[in-house]
C-alpha cells in the first residue's frame, strides 16, 4: 500500500469510528445541550 | 484529618505488606513495577486479613488498626530500592501533555473522594456490607444471591477504612485504591512501551468510562483489574523463565480476584490454561493453583460452610444444601429465567462471540450499559492499527510476551461470554487494561515510521479528549458540592431521592424496629435494622410476582422480625401494585395486619451527573406499620 493510501485510509477510519461511537449518545448530547443551556 | 491519616496508614500498610510478600516471593523487577506490584498485592493482603478478623468477630479499632500497622516493617525494604531500568530522560511536550491529562483526572477523582458516597451498588452492598459487619462486630452470612453471599475481599479493606477513619476515609481509600490500576498500566506497560506511550496507556485506562464510573465508588472491577495485570504479567514471567516463584505470584494475584468476584473463577481458569503451555507445565500449574486457592478460597469456604454451596446459590440442585438454607427450586428457576435472562441482550452464539466486542462499543443499550460505564472509543479507534502491527510483525508474534497476555484476555472473555450471567460491558473491565497495553504495543510498533502514525496519535488525543470531558461532567456533581459548601446531608438529599425518607425513619423509629425495603441503595443509609427484600435474589421473604399468598408473606415478615414496610417510590401517593411487595403489603393493610402511618414526598433525579430541566419529578413513599394485634393470622 502506498503511503498516501495508508494515510487516507487511516484517517477515514478514525472519522468513521468516531462517528459510529458518538452516534449512540444522542440522548446524552441532548442532556449536555440542556446543561449548557441552563448554565 | 483522621480520614487522611487512615488512608495514609492503609497505603503504607499495603505497601509494607506487599514489599514483605515480594521479598518472600523473591522476584526482582524494575523499580516502578516492583513498587506498584507491592502496593496491589498489599492491598489484597489487607482485604485477605480483614476477612479473618471479621470472621473472628474482632472488629474493634485496635484489631482493625493492627492489620495495616503490622505491614509497616515491610517498608524497610524500600532501603533496597532497585536500580532504575534507564536514566531518566527530559520530559518532552507529549510527556507534559499526558501528565496534565492525568493530573486533571486525578483532580476529578479527588473531588469524588472528598464527597459522600452516592453510587447505588455501593450503597447496596460495597459500602453497606462493611457497615453492617462493623455494627455487628463481625462477619455474618447474608443469604442473598449475587451481592449478599458474594466474595468481598476489596470490601474488607473498605471495612478497615470505615472502621478506623469513618465514611470520608472510606471514600478517600476508594479514590486511592482506584489509582492502582493506572499505576500498574504504566508500570507494566513500560515492558513494551516507551515512557510517553505507557503514560498514554495509563491515561486511556484511567479515563475509561467504566473506570470513571467505578474507581472512586465501591465497585470492585477497577481494583480487580490491577490484580489481573499483576497476575498476567507474572504468568508471562513464569512461562518465559520457568520460574515457579512467578507462577506463585500469578496465582496469588489471580486468587485475590477470586476473593473479590465470582467471575474470578473464570480468570483463574484462563491463566491456568495459558500456564499449561510449554515444558514444566505440571509444576507451574500446581503452584499457580495452590497460590490461587490460598489467596482466594476463603469466601467460597464461608459460603459452603453456611449453605453447602461455595458459590451460593449457583449450584442449587447439584450439591446437597444444608437444612434451612433459604433457597428453593422455584426460586432458582425464577432467578435464571428473570434476573439472568434480563442481563443478556444477544444470544450466546459463536457469531455473537465475535460481534459482541464491536457491538458494545457502539451500542449503549440498557443491558450492556456501554454508554456511561463502557470502554470509550479507544478499542474501536485503535483496533485496525493493532491488527496491522500484529500482521507486520507476525513472524515475531509466536515468541512475543504479548501473546500469552492476549490469550489470557481472550480466554477470560470467551469463558465469561459463554458461561457468564450478565452481558454488562463493565464486567469485562478486569482484562481491558491487558488489551489496551497489547493493542498500544502492537499499534505503535506497526505504525512506526509509517504514514498511519499521525492517525493513531489522533485516536489517542480524541479518546483522551472525550474521556476527559466525561470526567468533567462527573466531577461537576462533586465540584458543585464543594463550591456551594454543601454538607453531607444536602449532598445525599440531592443525589439519593429517598435520603430524607430514611433519615426520617432513623430519627423516628427505634433500634427495636426492622424496616423491609425493596430499594437496595437505601441499605447503607439505615442506622436502624433493615431488611432488603428482592424477588430474584432473596428467598427469606418471597416477593416474586407469582406469590399471591399474603398469609405466607405475613409469616415470613414475622420470622424476620419486620415491624415496618417502606413502599415506593411511587408517582402518586396512593399508587398501587399488581404484584410483589406493594400488592402483598396492600393486602396486609386490607386484612388489618398493617396500617399506613406516613406518606413521605421527595424528588427523583434522572441522572446524578446530568441534571437538565424537567429531570426532577416528585415521588412518594409509604410507611406501613405491621399490627400483629389486629391481624387475623394467629402468632406462631
Amino acid at each position: 500500500m502506498s503511503r498516501g493510501a495508508e494515510m487516507i485510509l487511516s484517517w477515514l477510519w478514525i472519522v468513521a469510528a468516531l462517528v459510529a461511537f458518538l452516534a449512540q449518545f444522542d440522548s446524552l448530547a441532548a442532556s449536555l445541550l440542556a446543561l449548557v443551556g441552563r448554565s | 484529618m483522621i480520614a487522611t491519616a487512615t488512608v495514609a496508614l492503609l497505603l503504607a500498610g499495603a505497601l509494607g505488606w506487599g514489599l514483605a510478600l515480594e521479598r518472600w516471593a523473591g522476584i526482582p523487577k524494575a523499580a516502578a513495577e516492583r513498587l506498584t506490584r507491592a502496593l496491589i498485592l498489599g492491598f489484597g493482603l489487607l482485604g485477605w486479613l480483614g476477612f479473618f478478623i471479621a470472621l473472628g468477630q474482632r472488629l474493634d479499632p485496635l484489631t482493625l488498626a493492627s492489620i495495616p500497622v503490622l505491614g509497616l516493617p515491610g517498608l524497610l525494604r524500600l532501603r533496597h530500592a532497585p536500580t532504575p531500568r534507564a536514566a531518566p530522560t527530559e520530559f518532552g511536550p507529549w510527556t507534559w501533555a499526558l501528565v496534565a491529562v492525568i493530573a486533571a483526572l486525578v483532580a476529578g477523582d479527588v473531588l469524588e473522594g472528598l464527597s459522600p458516597p452516592a453510587d447505588a451498588d455501593s450503597m447496596a452492598y460495597h459500602f453497606a456490607s462493611p457497615k453492617l459487619f462493623l455494627r455487628n462486630g463481625g462477619l455474618f452470612f447474608i443469604p442473598r444471591a449475587s451481592d449478599g453471599a458474594a466474595p468481598l475481599l476489596p470490601q474488607m479493606t473498605y471495612m478497615l477504612a470505615l472502621g478506623l477513619g469513618g465514611e470520608r476515609a472510606m471514600t478517600l481509600w476508594c479514590m486511592a485504591s482506584g489509582w492502582f490500576l493506572p499505576l500498574a498500566t504504566f508500570a507494566y506497560g513500560r515492558r513494551h512501551l516507551s515512557r510517553d506511550w505507557a503514560l498514554a496507556a495509563a491515561a486511556v485506562v484511567m479515563s475509561l468510562p467504566a473506570v470513571l464510573y467505578g474507581a472512586g465508588s465501591g465497585q470492585v472491577e477497577t481494583r480487580v483489574a490491577a490484580f489481573v495485570l499483576v497476575s498476567a504479567f507474572a504468568a508471562v514471567d513464569a512461562l518465559r523463565t520457568r520460574s515457579l516463584r512467578a507462577a506463585m505470584v500469578a496465582g496469588l494475584a489471580a486468587g485475590l480476584f477470586l476473593a473479590a468476584k465470582f467471575i474470578g473463577l473464570l480468570f483463574v481458569a484462563a491463566v491456568g490454561l495459558v500456564l499449561l503451555a510449554g515444558p514444566g507445565w505440571l509444576a507451574r500449574a500446581l503452584v499457580f493453583a495452590a497460590a490461587a486457592l490460598a489467596a482466594g478460597s476463603q469466601w467460597y469456604a464461608w459460603n459452603w460452610w453456611n449453605t453447602g454451596d461455595p458459590v451460593f446459590p449457583m449450584l442449587f440442585g447439584l450439591l446437597p444444601y444444608k437444612a434451612g438454607v433459604p433457597w428453593s427450586a422455584d426460586q432458582a428457576e425464577y432467578l435464571r429465567t428473570t434476573f439472568f435472562a434480563a442481563e443478556k441482550a444477544v444470544p450466546q452464539t459463536l457469531l455473537w462471540w465475535l460481534a459482541y466486542p464491536v457491538r458494545v462499543l457502539v451500542d449503549s443499550n440498557d443491558t450492556f450499559e456501554a454508554g456511561r460505564t463502557g470502554l470509550g472509543p479507544f478499542p474501536l479507534l485503535a483496533a485496525p492499527f493493532a491488527l496491522a502491527g500484529a500482521w507486520r510483525f507476525r513472524e515475531r508474534l509466536k515468541h512475543s510476551p504479548l501473546l500469552p497476555l492476549t490469550a489470557i484476555a481472550i480466554l477470560f472473555y470467551t469463558l465469561w461470554f459463554f458461561l457468564g450471567t450478565s452481558q454488562r460491558v463493565r464486567f469485562h473491565l478486569p482484562v481491558v487494561p491487558l488489551a489496551v497495553i497489547a493493542m498500544l504495543a502492537a499499534a505503535q510498533a506497526g505504525t512506526r515510521g509509517r504514514a498511519s502514525r499521525p492517525a493513531l496519535v489522533a485516536a489517542i488525543i480524541a479518546t483522551l479528549g472525550l474521556q476527559l470531558g466525561a470526567q468533567g461532567i462527573l466531577a461537576l456533581n462533586y465540584g458543585r458540592r464543594l463550591l456551594a459548601g454543601e454538607d453531607r446531608a444536602a449532598f445525599m438529599a440531592r443525589n439519593l431521592p429517598a435520603y430524607s425518607v430514611v433519615t426520617h425513619l432513623n430519627a423516628t423509629l427505634g433500634r427495636e424496629s426492622t424496616v423491609l425495603t425493596g430499594q437496595r441503595e437505601l441499605i447503607y443509609l439505615f442506622d436502624i435494622p433493615v431488611f432488603y427484600g428482592h424477588p430474584h435474589v432473596e428467598a427469606r421473604i418471597d416477593l416474586r410476582d407469582t406469590n399471591t399468598d399474603w398469609e405466607k408473606f405475613w409469616r415470613q415478615l414475622q420470622s424476620q422480625r419486620i415491624t415496618h414496610v417502606l413502599l415506593g417510590p411511587f408517582p402518586e401517593p396512593d399508587s398501587t401494585g399488581a404484584a410483589g411487595l406493594v400488592m402483598l403489603t396492600d393486602r396486609l393493610v386490607a386484612e388489618k395486619c398493617g396500617e399506613r402511618t406516613e406518606t413521605l414526598e421527595t424528588t427523583r433525579l434522572a441522572s446524578r451527573a446530568l441534571r437538565s430541566a424537567g429531570t426532577e419529578v416528585p415521588v412518594y413513599y409509604r410507611l406501613i406499620r405491621l399490627t400483629p394485634s389486629t391481624c387475623p393470622i394467629p402468632a406462631r
